[in-house]
């Protein structure tokens, strides 16, 4: 499946989208670890209603709240977390300014 | 005054006059999409704003000049307006969103600059069953979106877990781009053309980036 990555998320990253054969949350930024060498992890708090990409970079902890969303819907609002493999997440941050 | 577009829009140019948008917000976005909205031919337009004209504005909010510092912005965009277009009616409130008792109107445009009144209008939009046109501009980046109640998430759902933003530093060719990709998404949803229906479409002027979500 394709993992699109918008807004700063790119720049945290490092890199504008993969393609994962994974299809759990779990396994799918483990495999993003992986690809890119740097160990990010997403952390949903259904109780706070926050999703965190939380990335370790060079002995550097970097955490920033995401909007994740798989083929359109929030996964956070939904608590889906296993996911077909023609279907595609996209991890953003939507900017507030007016 | 609609001589140079009015074929490019022939099928819906009387559509677009009949329309009746609100621009919720008239600052860095509200500004530019009350703007175009009246020079494409929407004559009949709402807009809610409660601040008035403060210097640091006026890097991007371009109804606002420096003469119209300490004036609520309402008042200005009145009159800027009537001498763009004077066949466009501008009706305006200056009360916090929450407060204001809306009359019917078609499509709604957000041009707001927290999410917290971004989801006041939302929900608005989601008990009138009207078109909601989001923007959101940052730095050199920005994002718009339409929400159509009963077809598309609300924004509230789109963007479960979004939280405010604490850079307030914007370039102002962003705020404008994002203006006019609402001002186009406003036109597209009155003509009946393909529009977002729920997508979120980013850009980054950085990058020259311009993807949909």
């Amino acid at each position: 499946m394709k993992v699109r990555f918008g807004g700063s998320v790119r720049n945290l990253l490092g890199v504008k989208e993969l393609v994962v054969t994974s299809t759990s949350l779990n396994d799918i930024f483990r495999e993003i670890s992986d690809k890119i060498s740097k160990e990010v992890q997403l952390e949903l708090d259904y109780e706070e209603e926050s999703a965190y990409l939380v990335v370790h970079d060079n002995g550097k902890v970097l955490k920033s709240w995401v909007v994740a969303l798989y083929n359109g819907d929030s996964i956070l609002a939904s608590g889906q977390t296993n996911f077909s493999q023609d279907g595609e997440l996209s991890i953003l941050i939507p900017v507030g300014g007016g | 005054m609609y001589e140079r577009h009015e074929q490019l829009l022939s099928q819906c140019m009387e559509k677009i006059k009949k329309t009746k948008v609100l621009v919720a917000g008239l600052g860095g976005l509200g500004s530019t999409v009350l703007n175009l909205l009246a020079r494409t031919g929407f004559e009949h337009l709402y807009a809610v704003d409660h601040k008035i004209v403060d210097e640091p504005d006026l890097n991007r909010q371009i109804l606002y000049d420096h003469g119209d510092l300490g004036r609520r912005k309402v008042d200005a965009a009145v009159e800027k307006i009537k001498k763009i277009n004077p066949q466009c009616s501008l009706t305006t409130f200056e009360k916090p969103l929450q407060e204001v008792d809306f009359p019917e109107i078609d499509i709604a445009v957000d041009c707001l600059d927290n999410f917290k009144s971004r989801f006041v209008l939302d929900a608005f939009c989601q008990r009138k069953q009207i078109p909601l046109v989001h923007g959101g501009v940052c730095e050199f980046r920005g994002q718009i979106a339409t929400i159509i109640p009963g077809q598309t998430h609300s924004l509230r759902d789109l963007y479960h877990g979004v939280k405010e933003q604490t850079s307030f530093q914007v370039f102002p060719g962003a705020v404008v781009l994002i203006a006019c990709l609402q001002v186009t998404e406003v036109v597209k949803l009155t003509c009946g053309s393909d529009h977002l229906n729920g997508k979120i479409l980013q850009v980054n002027l950085k990058e020259y980036s311009m993807e949909i979500f």
